[in-house]
């Protein structure tokens, strides 16, 4: 058994701290982990990602090309960049936010729209899901919150195979002291609108 | 302060490449530790200096890689047990050092642990530093994840001692940067003590004919490690009867998953994790078995050429396939696909993936953070070009590196570190007549500016040399350098001021500016141009990201600015000059605003905005 998983998005959304949550949930449930990050030199703004994979055995460092089983994503444009790593039916979790970049403003390129998004991810898998976690957060009163309610989409409505005590567990000991509350709200929340949007389609 | 679980042996963790380096050489009771910051490199030594901290070592952010070095390799020679942390670059600039050092050898058991970006994601080439190991005659061990990491740190402090040679570990990026679970085993505090250097002329006073003996030396060692790891190759499948892949670093990883999801039946696998010296044995016993034999390596196909050399001097004609036969790509960092496709070259039915990349994707051009000074300050040097008729500006290595993307691209050239000014010096001296400036951070200054400054000064030319002094060594992460006032260890330390090394070089036109204090610097800028002979402008402003944490801490609140949308005539000019994130573009009534949540409040765009439509916000920010 192994699966795959890709975390995307903009330099300062938390990529790192999704993808550290769920190599410690993989490892809290026993697996062997492995991953790998690219940042460097984009503080903030940049494109960054990362890849965790878990297993029986140790896997790769990167995930191979249309192997993924999931892809979160906290911003619109990278969640379309990665999708054709994700496999057959793979779960998307792509929050609809948008950081536009100075080239759209300045260069005329287009950035997407959430239709040609959805188009490109349909033709890979029935379950995509586009949902603004950023609002969402802002509900809860922080943006930072994003990236837990996009953990908590993965966590809650993916085939995981790790135990929810875990995820959970993986999540307190990830954010920083003092603020695990409100993380843990923001997780319920991420799950709670991946369920509520299953049900209305 | 250690993590709780970072202190309880027996424990399992998940970490990177870097941290396991960290991990391994403190459980070898690492007690001196010298490096310079380079991702993919750096989070080795920030690793290291908690648990030198906790533990009682020495921990430090060096100068450069060539005196992080010579620091460990002296330290070494008391017999403490050292290691250096750096990216490949860091190499070429310690690689006097390790040729020269290799012929005395060492001591306490010295590690260099260097990490190399071979795709490459943040670095101005994608060298292989596996060279370096065959260049100076020392051992390599590659690790294919963090838990091999660790072990072969802490194996490699013993063959360091065993054999009296610096011994490299060779991680590339995706290991460095990448996650895995690793056993923590026993780490010790110290006690503070004493070290002795003992005379050895034969050995440390490395004249020409001493050198002589000296490699006379290194070549019997030579011979003793390759009989010691003749037989370490590990075959870790062993399947099918025609092909076996030879497979170092996470070229192991990457091959195992490949070969288990699509061809588990008609692949071995063979893994070799001393990159110098090549297990011979196992080389030959693996090609015997075999009709083909396939590298898979993360770099240059240096294990394939050391391959072949192996089956040529035996006669075996066991094919070699990999990069220069064109079996592999030799483009781009190694992955899963490079693999398939290789196998799929060789005969094996495999799936090949559509790499196509996906419709309307568009690049992310990476910018400046918000409120960074280096903007104010390439807004300041590019008005007192243009007033020129425009200049040539040579770049550096470090966070203003992203002042060459759209749409500031402020400078025409970037090089390694401290080139700015030897470019500069040399176009000057060359007979380019426009004015020419060089711009260059304050850690890359003390890096490897100071030689190239004084020379200017000594063969005379006219150029401005511009020192971005933002108090850290940001680019890699926010670590202290020589302008922050304190070191790794978190001790006080002199703040080294580049104005009074500029004047102590002879340069006699010196000005310290303010970048967000746009007019004031825009003179000062403008009589550097003018001044005949080399001048130096310091604008200093501490990074934005450090000043916004100490404010978040303190709960201070400061105003930010926001665009007046009835005076905005939606040129873009603001965003065109200064490219700043927090500028938002509404599309809908054409006007630009800001992002109060990005603003800084810098003021920059003030200066750019001709309609003087940016004007302070009432509503303040906390961060």
């Amino acid at each position: 058994m192994r699966v795959h998983v890709i975390v995307s998005g903009v330099g300062g959304q938390g990529v790192m701290l999704i993808s550290k949550t769920i190599a410690t949930a993989a490892q809290l449930e026993g697996f062997e982990v492995s991953g790998s990050e690219i940042h460097g030199h984009a503080v903030r703004g940049g494109s960054v990602y990362a890849m965790v994979s878990y297993g029986d055995s140790m896997g790769p460092p990167r995930v191979p090309l249309g192997r993924a089983d999931a892809l979160l994503s906290t911003e619109l444009l990278e969640g379309l960049r990665w999708s054709n790593y994700l496999k057959e039916d793979g779960f998307a979790f792509i929050s609809t936010a948008r950081v536009v970049p100075v080239n759209v403003t300045l260069r005329g390129d287009k950035y997407p729209t959430v239709d040609q998004v959805k188009e490109a991810l349909n033709k890979r898998t029935a379950n995509a899901y586009l949902l603004d976690f950023e609002v969402a957060a802002l509900s809860l009163g922080e943006r930072r919150l994003a990236s837990a309610v996009t953990y908590g989409a993965f966590a809650m409505a993916s085939e995981t195979g790790i135990k929810p005590a875990n995820l959970l567990e993986a999540l307190r000991l990830n954010v920083p002291k003092g603020t695990e509350e409100r993380n843990i709200t923001a997780f319920r929340l991420g799950g709670e609108l991946v369920r509520n949007a299953r049900s209305t389609t | 302060m250690l993590t709780k679980e970072e202190t309880v042996p027996s424990q399992r963790a998940v970490m990177s490449g870097d941290e396991a380096v960290a991990r391994g050489a403190a459980e070898a009771g690492v007690q001196f530790v010298a490096s310079y910051p380079g991702t993919p490199a750096t989070e080795m030594t920030t690793a290291l200096a908690r648990y030198g901290k906790e533990l009682g070592f020495h921990v430090e952010w060096s100068a450069n890689e060539k005196v992080a070095f010579e620091a460990a390799y002296a330290a070494s020679l008391a017999g403490r047990r050292s290691l250096v942390g750096t990216k490949h670059l860091g190499m070429n600039v310690l690689s006097d050092s390790l040729l020269v050092g290799s012929y005395g050898g060492v001591r306490g058991g010295m590690v260099v642990a260097v990490a190399d970006d071979t795709h490459p994601f943040s670095s101005q080439n994608a060298m292989d530093s596996r060279y370096y190991a065959l260049l100076a005659w020392v051992p390599c061990f590659e690790p294919s994840s963090p838990r091999e990491a660790k072990n072969l740190v802490k194996l490699a402090f013993d063959v360091s001692e065993e054999f009296s040679l610096p011994v490299i570990v060779r991680l590339t990026q995706r290991l460095a940067h990448g996650n895995g679970s690793v056993e923590l085993g026993e780490v010790h505090r110290r006690a503070p003590s004493e070290a002795d250097f003992v005379r050895d002329k034969e050995r440390f006073v490395l004249l020409s004919g001493q050198a002589y003996q000296r490699k006379k030396w290194l070549i019997q060692q030579t011979k003793a490690i390759k009989n010691k790891f003749e037989s370490s190759g590990r075959v870790v499948w062993d399947q099918g009867k025609r092909l076996a892949i030879i497979a170092t670093g996470v070229g192991v990883t990457y091959s195992l998953s490949v070969v288990q999801d699509c061809c588990p039946s008609e692949v071995k696998i063979m893994q070799v994790w001393t990159a110098n010296p090549l297990p011979e044995k196992s080389i030959l016993d693996i090609a015997s078995q075999v009709e083909d034999i396939l590298v898979i390596e993360d770099g240059d196909p240096i294990v394939e050429r050391g391959t072949r050399n192996i089956l040529q001097a035996k006669g075996l004609v066991t094919k070699v396939h990999g990069q220069d036969d064109g079996t592999v790509e030799s483009l781009g960092e190694l992955t899963a696909e490079k693999v398939i496709v290789a196998l799929s070259k060789l005969g094996i039915k495999i799936d090949v993936p559509d790499s196509r990349e996906q419709e309307h994707v568009i690049p992310r051009v990476a910018a400046l953070c918000a409120g960074c000074p280096h903007r104010a300050s390439y807004f300041v040097i590019k008005d007192a070009l243009a007033a020129r008729g425009g200049g040539v500006v040579s770049g550096d290595r470090g966070c203003y590196n992203q002042g060459a993307n759209f749409p500031l691209e402020a400078f025409d050239t970037c090089m390694d570190m401290g080139a700015s000014i030897g470019i500069a010096y040399g176009l000057s001296k060359a007979g380019v007549m426009k004015p020419i400036v060089a711009v260059i951070g304050d850690s890359t200054f003390f890096h490897a500016g100071m030689p190239a400054l004084a020379n200017a000064v000594v063969n005379g030319a006219k150029m401005t040399v511009a020192i971005l002094d933002n108090r850290w060594t940001s680019m890699t992460g926010q670590q202290p350098g020589f302008t922050t006032g304190k070191t790794l260890m978190e001790e006080e330390a002199p703040r080294l001021s580049p104005e009074c090394v500029a004047s102590s070089l002879g340069v006699e036109f010196v000005k310290v500016v303010d970048p967000f204090d746009v007019d004031s610097s825009k003179k000062a800028m403008t009589q550097a141009l003018d001044h005949d002979g080399v001048s130096v402008v310091v604008f200093r402003r501490e990074c934005t990201l450090q000043e916004l944490r100490r404010i978040r801490r303190s709960g201070e609140r400061f105003s930010v600015k926001q665009v007046d949308q009835a005076k905005c005539t939606g040129c873009k000019v603001c965003l065109v000059k200064t490219g700043c994130p927090a500028l938002k573009w509404d599309e809908s009534k054409s006007k630009m605003t800001i992002d109060p949540n990005e603003c800084t409040g810098c003021g920059l765009c003030t200066y750019a905005c001709e309609e003087g439509a940016i004007t302070p916000k009432e509503r303040e920010r906390s961060e």
